[in-house]
């Protein structure tokens, strides 16, 4: 989505040239309809409008307030829960806080990587990504080489943290990684 | 087995602690072979004897998934193995190895790796239910591979 001022949108050129954008078109010149016109060229992009107008709506409907505090309830215990796993380490020290950590926590298992630990909890139906996450430069200063990322949502519930962060606890033992030899 | 067993038998879990025919040699040819989307890497060699036309054994240097680190292991051990029995490889007979080892990861579960060929490595059978997993198992073959087109020119 692009917000802007009329005045600055209409002084803009458009980034592609296509039906349904001009007013008129000379062999010397093309003047083009103003913002929003002149950036949609083309077949309109119907769908993604109307799931735009969904997506707006259903948060409206729950209240951006009460999705925070629910994200923010659920991140709460997802990275303490975490952080008190032996063998595992959340990367990262920001708190979960407005401004602070979302709902998300991205860790590394120590001594399995993350693809294998990936696949340990997928084998649970819980869905993570792995890998780097498109922040290599990130995971070098952190030590590690790709991490695993559990992320909630207003969807989430306790129930499902708690299972999470049952599964991320057996990962290492399934590798037959013994407590003691944690890091 | 659940599926997730028949993946990390114990066998591939050991092998990528204890990985077998770990190390390079300075100046030897090798082939460097990466999975982007994951970041795992394999470099191997092929170790051939004085006649240079038989196996003698595999050296490999890596990073990645168990998956990756063990199927290499396993290759080196096999190597090795069939080298001391008096099977050291010709580089038809690896070819012919490498193909039965991509057809079978690719069958889909459908065709298991002989363990008469395969020795150890026939553990890798499992991997070809997990589609996403097979390149990690292909990497070090891919490798072996590269040496031997780069050697027939």
């Amino acid at each position: 989505m692009l917000y802007g001022r009329a005045e600055v949108l209409d002084a803009l050129p458009p980034h592609l040239y296509g039906g349904s954008a001009i007013t008129t078109v000379t062999l010397e010149k093309a003047h083009f309809l103003p913002a929003p016109q002149r950036f949609e060229p083309g077949t309109p992009r119907v769908a993604q409008a109307i799931a735009l107008a969904e997506a707006v709506r259903f948060v409206s409907e729950i209240g951006i307030d009460r999705i925070a505090a629910t994200e923010h309830a659920v991140a709460e215990r997802l990275v303490s829960g975490l952080k008190a796993l032996p063998g595992i380490r959340v990367l990262g020290d920001a708190a979960v806080a407005p401004g602070g950590r979302v709902a998300l926590a991205s860790v590394v298992v120590e001594g399995v990587h993350a693809h294998d630990a990936g696949q340990v909890l997928d084998d649970q139906g819980i869905a993570v990504r792995v890998g780097h996450h498109c922040a290599q430069p990130l995971h070098r200063r952190f030590g590690a080489t790709a991490s695993l990322r559990l992320s909630a949502g207003v969807h989430t519930t306790a129930e499902e943290v708690e299972r999470a962060i049952e599964a991320v606890a057996g990962i290492r033992a399934f590798f037959g990684l013994t407590e003691e030899g944690a890091a | 087995m659940s599926g997730l067993e028949s993946l990390y038998q114990q066998i591939i879990v050991d092998h990528s602690k204890h990985p077998h025919g770990v190390g390079l040699q300075q100046g030897e040819e090798t082939s460097h072979q990466l999975n982007p989307t994951c970041g795992d890497e394999i470099t191997l060699a092929l170790r051939w004897n004085e006649n240079g036309d038989r196996i003698e054994s595999i050296g490999w240097e890596g990073a990645g998934c168990s998956i990756s680190q063990a199927s290499a292991s396993l290759l080196a051990s096999l190597a090795d193995d069939d080298a001391e029995a008096g099977n050291a490889w010709t580089a038809e007979q690896l070819q012919a190895l490498i193909d039965e080892f991509r057809e079978a990861l690719r069958s889909r579960g459908a065709t298991p790796l002989d363990e008469e060929r395969f020795g150890d490595a026939a553990a890798l059978s499992g991997v070809s239910k997990f589609v996403a997993r097979v390149k990690c198992a292909m990497l070090a073959w891919v490798a072996a591979e590269d040496l031997l087109q780069r050697r027939a020119g």
